[in-house]
């Protein structure tokens, strides 16, 4: 059993609109701190919505409407003059097939902290020796940080995106999608980071792959159509869910 | 049913055929030109090369070339940083709307505007001002106004072109919009940029309008504008210089080879740039 301390996020009557299409509807849901929280639902239920909405990313969309309240460490990451930055340093999302920049490795990783005004050659080693180990790459690049990243293969790729989110040392994660378009052999070891992850930071990820969900997260949201259907434990949820829906959507039964 | 299908397959030889012909054709016409132009021209210029001066006439042509490097390296270096701030202002700041779109419109059409009415700006708004012996710089600002707003089209296309997910990447890294575009979407684009620079510069030097625009309706105690290679090639194809045909088939030669060169250059970085968009696009697309 995770040992919960608090919540890190609350949402709080969370609606998100694309122009006329209400994408999310009405959702509360508070994600536990220091677990993995996994959102599952199928295609168009909300659950890339609902993770951009959690680090304002849904903002680089000029028709959307974003209502209700985001509680980050019980501040509204939505209210006037929250720095918008900030919330996304402290709240990092891994959207959908991430990319590296077309830079070498080390610039790749190095890229957060830059921003975030980190300048010093020995501090920047240390962080990216540090983020490259979280994300279990470094054995595999630690002689040729100065290639460019490209050159990964594509487990690479998104192991060295996982990374490059660590760098700014955020107190969330978002993951959307983890195993897209990545080999099983790749799936199982980002797997592995995520467990790992999960001992130091929130984790929340979507995902469409049922056994994924079970294998890494200690919580589970169930969302269907925009709507929040069922949240709990894992074990709960995979065990004894309380809603029809929820049942029919992880048995594989689809009306 | 067979002859349908013979026929169908003879009329679909016959449109390949026309097409490759025309294509063969057209490649052909612009061979002979420059060929024409290597033939008449590199004699007088190789000689040019050497002594300084045409023989025939006496001019020199190399100060009218260096002249003219000069201007288009000094418009493209005026018009650049303005341009490029108007442009990521459009691509990166600027939300959807219809006076953003018609803003977008009305750049595009000034980057379209004959260089002519760019000259007729220089003769009009800025010799009254710059006054008595600024002919070069009337005709650098000039030309630099001109450069502003394609460069600026140009900016805002190449930043646009940019892959999505690195602008995505970046802001959620708590990056800024002004720090994603500088240090991510510009590097990525700035051999489109270049290119796009190269292709302006060339357009620049190979404009006679503005220059010409300026000299007529100039005072001639004011002094005469800078002469480029087209000025050049102009003026002593109408004017008073009359030095023999090779004298303006060495002109043009350099003036075409010039144009190549930074072309050439331009196509060459467009090529790096679409393998690397290509790649990033197909592993976007899920094709890796």
């Amino acid at each position: 059993m995770v040992a919960v301390t608090d919540d890190k996020l609350v949402m709080r009557d969370l609606s998100v609109y694309y122009g006329g299409f209400q994408a999310l509807s009405s959702i509360d849901l508070s994600i536990p701190a220091g677990a993995a929280t996994a959102v599952i639902g199928g295609s168009g239920a909300g659950k890339s919505s609902l993770l951009r909405s959690l680090c304002r990313m849904n903002e680089l969309w000029d028709d959307v409407r974003t209502e209700g309240q985001v509680l980050l460490d019980g501040q509204d990451i939505y209210s006037p003059g929250v720095d918008v930055t900030e919330v996304r340093r402290r709240v990092g999302l891994i959207a959908r097939h991430p990319y590296p920049f077309p830079k070498s490795i080390f610039d790749n990783v190095a890229y957060g902290p830059r921003v975030h005004g980190i300048r010093h050659r020995h501090e920047l080693d240390e962080i990216v020796k540090r983020s490259l180990k979280q994300a279990g790459l470094w054995n595999e690049v630690k002689g040729r940080l100065q290639d460019s990243a490209l050159s990964l293969s594509p487990g690479q790729k998104a192991s060295l995106c996982i990374a490059r989110a660590l760098a700014v040392q955020p107190e969330v994660l978002l993951i959307d999608d983890p195993a897209y378009n990545l080999d099983p052999v790749s799936v199982a070891k980002i797997e592995d980071v995520i467990l790992e992850l999960k001992q130091q930071y929130t984790l929340v990820l979507a995902t469409n792959s049922m056994q994924q969900a079970g294998r890494v997260s200690d919580y589970i949201a169930f969302l269907s159509e925009g709507f929040l259907v069922e949240f709990g434990p894992t074990s709960d949820v995979f065990a004894r869910p309380k809603d029809r829906r929820t049942e029919d959507y992880i048995t594989g039964r689809f009306s | 049913m067979r002859t349908r299908s013979r026929r169908r397959l003879a009329a679909g030889a016959a449109v390949y055929s026309s097409i490759v012909l025309t294509t063969w054709l057209a490649a052909g016409i612009l061979l002979l030109l420059v060929g024409y132009l290597v033939f008449r021209g590199l004699g007088p210029l190789a000689k040019v090369i050497k002594y300084g001066v045409f023989a025939n006439s006496g001019s020199a042509l190399l100060p009218i070339w260096f002249r003219t490097l000069y201007l288009m390296a000094a418009a493209a270096l005026l018009a650049l940083p303005l341009a490029m701030g108007t442009g990521i202002y459009l691509s990166e700041y600027a939300r959807e709307s219809r006076l953003n779109a018609w803003i977008l419109g009305a750049i595009d059409g000034l980057a379209k505007m004959p260089p002519i009415i760019y000259g007729l700006l220089g003769w009009g708004a800025l010799a009254p001002r710059l006054g008595e012996g600024k002919t070069a710089l009337i005709v650098l600002l000039a030309s630099a106004i001109w450069l502003l707003p394609q460069l600026s089209t140009m900016t805002y296309a190449a930043l646009q072109d940019v892959p999505g997910s690195f602008r995505r990447d970046s802001l959620a890294l708590g990056a800024s919009r002004w720090q994603t575009a500088w240090r991510v979407l510009i590097p990525y684009a700035r051999r489109t940029l270049a290119a796009k620079v190269l292709e302006g510069m060339a357009r620049v030097g190979g404009e006679a309008a503005p220059v010409i625009m300026i000299a007529a309706a100039w005072p001639s105690s004011y002094g005469q504008p800078p002469t480029t290679l087209p000025y050049h090639l102009y003026s002593s194809l109408v004017g008073s210089v009359g030095p023999a045909a090779s004298h303006h088939f060495g002109t043009a030669l350099l003036l075409i080879l010039t144009s190549i060169c930074l072309q050439g250059a331009a196509v060459q970085l467009r090529r790096i740039d679409n393998d690397l968009t290509g790649s990033v696009r197909d592993w976007e697309r899920g094709r890796w």
